[in-house]
């Protein structure tokens, strides 16, 4: 896909978009982003990194100090492209007096959707009996689906998913990842911003690493994991390295608390456990170890182990 | 217009658009007529008291209601429209449902016009609320006193409502205005209350002290809404007593401007600033 093409048909494109609060904040700095039209984009970053303000600066909520942004073809904010767009940012905020489906009348009236949907957008995030409770009344889990819901009325060509699962049971959180891979099979277009890394590898196609306000990366699941390893235990170690360290594609070793990470092709495997047993080494566990996104954003951020697993913290 | 459909459901799901509606509704009767009922029943003591039971029998006569309202909805109703319109505005942002209402679709100018629309309706159900009660409370004490109830002429009661709603208008889309520059309903409230009770109260005691603080007094909402009111009682030579002597069409310009300023300032709030 050509620059040309990508920038006209990219459902959300951002150039130099930078967003400063006063002179010594800058919540986003000059952010290059593209997410494709049917792809489930993911955006991690720790907590203040800037991913709510780029999902606020995309919706036309706040407005960038430079740069720009396009979504689905349209300026950031525009009617236009809020129409297509079904957004759940942060903890959705819905009107507490008011019941789930009341709550879901006031959304289909402004944006001019058939109130007939509420019933079916209600059953399909399972709350299909709850609809009629006041929203005071509801959990953090059933607000998060009442926004799901709310998305839903819109029957939007783009998600934009903050935090989808916060709040959320297991239950709750398996059953948004089937919604948001269904949303993803019907050729919707889904920006995924989270920081449970697990949950983004799981559903993301690309992702990108937003830290201190930059794009650190932006790439396919596949390139962000990086050269797949082997990880091999096997006695003696010194022995089993100097035997490895010589074997042809072989592109790296280390030793690690564990065993040997070997950074190869995975199909080397066989041609590597013959080379050691053949030198008289007992291999006693060979296995593929692709590289976790926690890994490959720790390496990226340069935060201490254990950080990204506290993003959300 | 769905749009403000949308908003008339808030507002008419919403507790507390009832009960400022009724809380007025209550006044209107309790101070307007029941209590003045008990003044007027109770014996008479003091050398001028058969002079102010005349004056009040003339207050509670349906034939006088128009004014009767419009006075409560110079003072009371005042405060109770500067609430309502608040808490309209400032709610959106407390609850940050203002994100959500902004993500639909609609422009922001769009959003805005829903909701002033919206409140311009309440505005007008408030008001004639306080009417039908003000002419029942009239009519109820007149028969109490075996009086005739005989209103006043259809225009001049329209005349009435449109001036009702003229003030009460007003004082709510000053409220309206505070909702969206603070952000903050109980802030908005607080100086909106302090501001209609209490600066505009001290202000216009010392208009009589101070030609500068008279001419100041000339340009606020409580005078001219006071002044619109009292257009619509008998004429005292000399003004009434604690009044200033404002032109009806001169307190009905003020009051538009301060609904048009209000507006306009709500509307630049709402559509220049960043919504976090």
């Amino acid at each position: 896909m050509s620059a040309a093409e990508t920038r006209t048909s990219a459902a959300i494109e951002t150039r130099d978009l930078t967003k400063r609060y006063g002179t010594k904040l800058t919540a986003l700095d000059s952010l290059d982003l593209i997410v494709r039209p049917g792809e489930v984009y993911g955006l991690i970053g720790p907590n203040g990194a800037g991913k709510t303000t780029f999902l606020r600066l995309v919706l036309g909520l706040i407005r960038p100090s430079r740069g720009e942004a396009t979504v689905l073809g349209h300026p950031a904010g525009a009617p236009e492209s809020l129409r297509q767009v079904g957004a759940v940012v942060e903890t959705p905020a819905f009107y507490p007096y008011l019941s789930g489906a009341d709550n879901l009348r006031v959304v289909a009236r402004y944006s001019r959707h058939d109130p007939a949907r509420i019933g079916p957008a209600l059953e399909r995030v399972g709350l299909g009996d709850r609809g009629g409770d006041k929203v005071r009344g509801y959990s953090l889990g059933m607000r998060q689906r009442l926004g799901l819901a709310a998305a839903f009325l819109k029957d939007p060509q783009l998600y934009l998913l903050d935090e989808p699962t916060n709040g959320l049971d297991p239950y709750g959180i398996a059953a948004m990842r089937g919604i948001i891979r269904d949303l993803a099979n019907e050729g919707r277009t889904v920006l995924l911003s989270s920081h449970l890394l697990a949950e983004v590898e799981q559903v993301c196609d690309r992702i990108g690493i937003i830290h201190h306000g930059r794009l650190l990366r932006e790439e396919s699941m596949s390139e962000m994991r990086g050269a797949s390893r082997l990880h091999i235990v096997a006695s003696p170690p010194d022995r089993a390295e100097e035997i490895l360290r010589a074997q042809p594609r072989v592109e790296g070793v280390e030793r690690t608390d564990t065993g040997i990470s070997v950074t190869t092709a995975p199909e080397n495997a066989a041609a590597l456990n013959r080379a050691l047993v053949a030198a008289g080494i007992e291999v006693s566990e060979l296995r593929v170890a692709a590289r976790t996104l926690e890994e490959a954003f720790m390496s990226l951020t340069g935060e201490p182990a254990g950080a990204a697993a506290a993003m959300g913290s | 217009m769905s749009a403000v459909a949308a908003e008339l459901l808030k507002l008419r799901r919403s507790w507390s658009t009832s009960i400022l509606i009724g809380i007025l509704a209550l006044l209107q009767l309790l101070l307007g007529y029941v209590l003045l009922y008990f003044i007027i029943q109770a014996p008479l003591s003091g050398e001028d008291a058969e002079l102010e039971r005349a004056g009040l029998l003339i207050i509670v006569s349906p034939g006088n209601f128009v004014l009767n309202v419009l006075n409560m909805l110079a003072s009371l109703g005042a405060a109770l429209a500067l609430v309502l319109g608040a808490m309209h505005s400032a709610r959106e942002y407390g609850w940050r449902t203002i994100s959500t209402l902004l993500t639909q679709g609609p422009t922001r100018l769009g959003v805005f016009g829903a909701k002033l629309a919206s409140l311009a309706i309440v505005i007008l159900i408030m008001v004639l609320v306080a009417f039908a009660v003000g002419a029942m409370g009239a009519a109820l004490v007149a028969s109490l006193l075996d009086n005739p109830v005989a209103y006043p002429s259809l225009s001049e009661i329209a005349a009435g409502i449109a001036a009702g709603f003229l003030i009460a208008g007003a004082w709510a889309t000053l409220g309206f205005a505070l909702g969206f520059l603070l952000r903050s309903t109980g802030l908005a409230i607080g100086l909106g209350l302090v501001y209609a009770l209490v600066i505009e109260n001290l202000v216009a005691g010392l208009a009589f002290l101070n030609e500068t603080v008279r001419a100041i007094s000339h340009g606020l909402l409580g005078s001219n809404g006071s002044a619109l009111a009292a257009s619509f009682g008998p004429e005292v030579p000399g003004g009434q007593f604690g009044l200033l002597p404002i032109d009806p069409p001169v307190a009905s310009a003020v009051l538009a401007a301060y609904i048009v300023i209000s507006s306009v300032a709500a509307a630049v709030a709402l559509m220049r600033r960043d919504v976090t």
